[in-house]
């Protein structure tokens, strides 16, 4: 394929920040807590697409008066991509958004959570 | 007996920190990668230390100051001012005991962060403002009349 750099889609042109990500493991789901400090709530958007879960978070671009003497925060607005397998169930995903941090609870699918099997005595 | 001095400022253990140093420095001078605490680099998480990205406006009545500390509580920021410079200290504690059981994954940082700003212009320290929302901390430090810009009349004579 031979793809000019003018030929992209704009929306893969575009950077963005990787928000930094904490995973973990409970018996009934995977929680995944993402750092998106001032992101605008109306505009997060969590999507899943096959085996991939991408999170988008939009800066709230206020308009600043005065002029910048030091800048360290980063405009670009935050995207992160994770592959999900089939143990997670679609259906039961749900996200909350609080201090600036996103999280994320992925129920596990039936088949995968711990189950207690019964012994039977002969 | 050695006759040139060999500066040994970091432990002589400290594998990293070199590393770290010459990672920063290239960071520096390409402006590569992350900057601030938005995306950790592998060496900030072996170092274990945090520093929350700021932003600093100077506006025309005041000086408008950002910075990013997601997952706080506004009782965990401490915000001061003295002379000329403004202080945002705290400490991130994590929420999970050291063993990280059915941890899969730590990307955040925890610890104490600590961030002296120098501030453009001189303020009025008992009028500053903070707030803080949705992880973003805003600091407004109101600037003395005497920084304030004036308009000078110029007289005919």
């Amino acid at each position: 394929m031979n793809l000019q750099r003018n030929e992209l889609p704009a929306e893969l042109e575009r950077t963005f920040v990787v928000p930094p990500a904490n995973i973990r493991e409970s018996k009934d789901e995977v929680i995944v807590e993402l750092e998106m400090p001032g992101v605008d709530r109306s505009r997060l958007e969590v999507s899943v697409d096959g085996d991939e879960l991408t999170v988008t978070g939009r800066r709230n671009h206020e308009k600043t008066e005065g002029v910048p003497v030091w800048r360290e925060i980063r405009d670009e607005d935050f995207r992160r991509t994770f592959t999900i397998g089939d143990h997670v169930n679609r259906a039961a995903i749900s996200a909350a958004f609080r201090d600036g941090v996103l999280t994320l609870r992925l129920g596990k699918a039936d088949d995968v959570k711990p189950r207690r099997v019964e012994v039977q005595f002969a | 007996m050695s006759l040139i001095p060999y500066p040994r400022t970091r432990h002589p253990f400290d594998l990293f920190g070199g590393l770290s140093q010459i990672h920063r420095e290239l960071d520096r001078i390409f402006d590569f990668g992350p900057r601030g605490a938005t995306a950790p680099s592998a060496l900030d998480l072996l170092e274990g230390a945090w520093s929350p990205a700021v932003d600093v406006f100077d506006e025309k009545e005041a000086v408008r100051v950002k910075a990013e500390l997601p997952g706080l509580k506004p009782a965990e920021i401490e915000v001061s001012v003295q002379g000329n410079t403004l202080r945002i200290q705290g400490e991130r504690t994590r929420d999970f005991d050291e063993k990280r059981e059915n941890y899969h994954r730590v990307e955040r940082l925890y610890g104490q962060f600590h961030r002296a700003i120098s501030l453009p212009s001189p303020v009025d320290a008992s009028a500053v403002k903070a707030s803080y929302k949705d992880g973003l901390l805003e600091v407004l430090l109101p600037k003395k009349p005497e920084a304030k810009a004036r308009r000078i009349e110029v007289n005919d004579t």
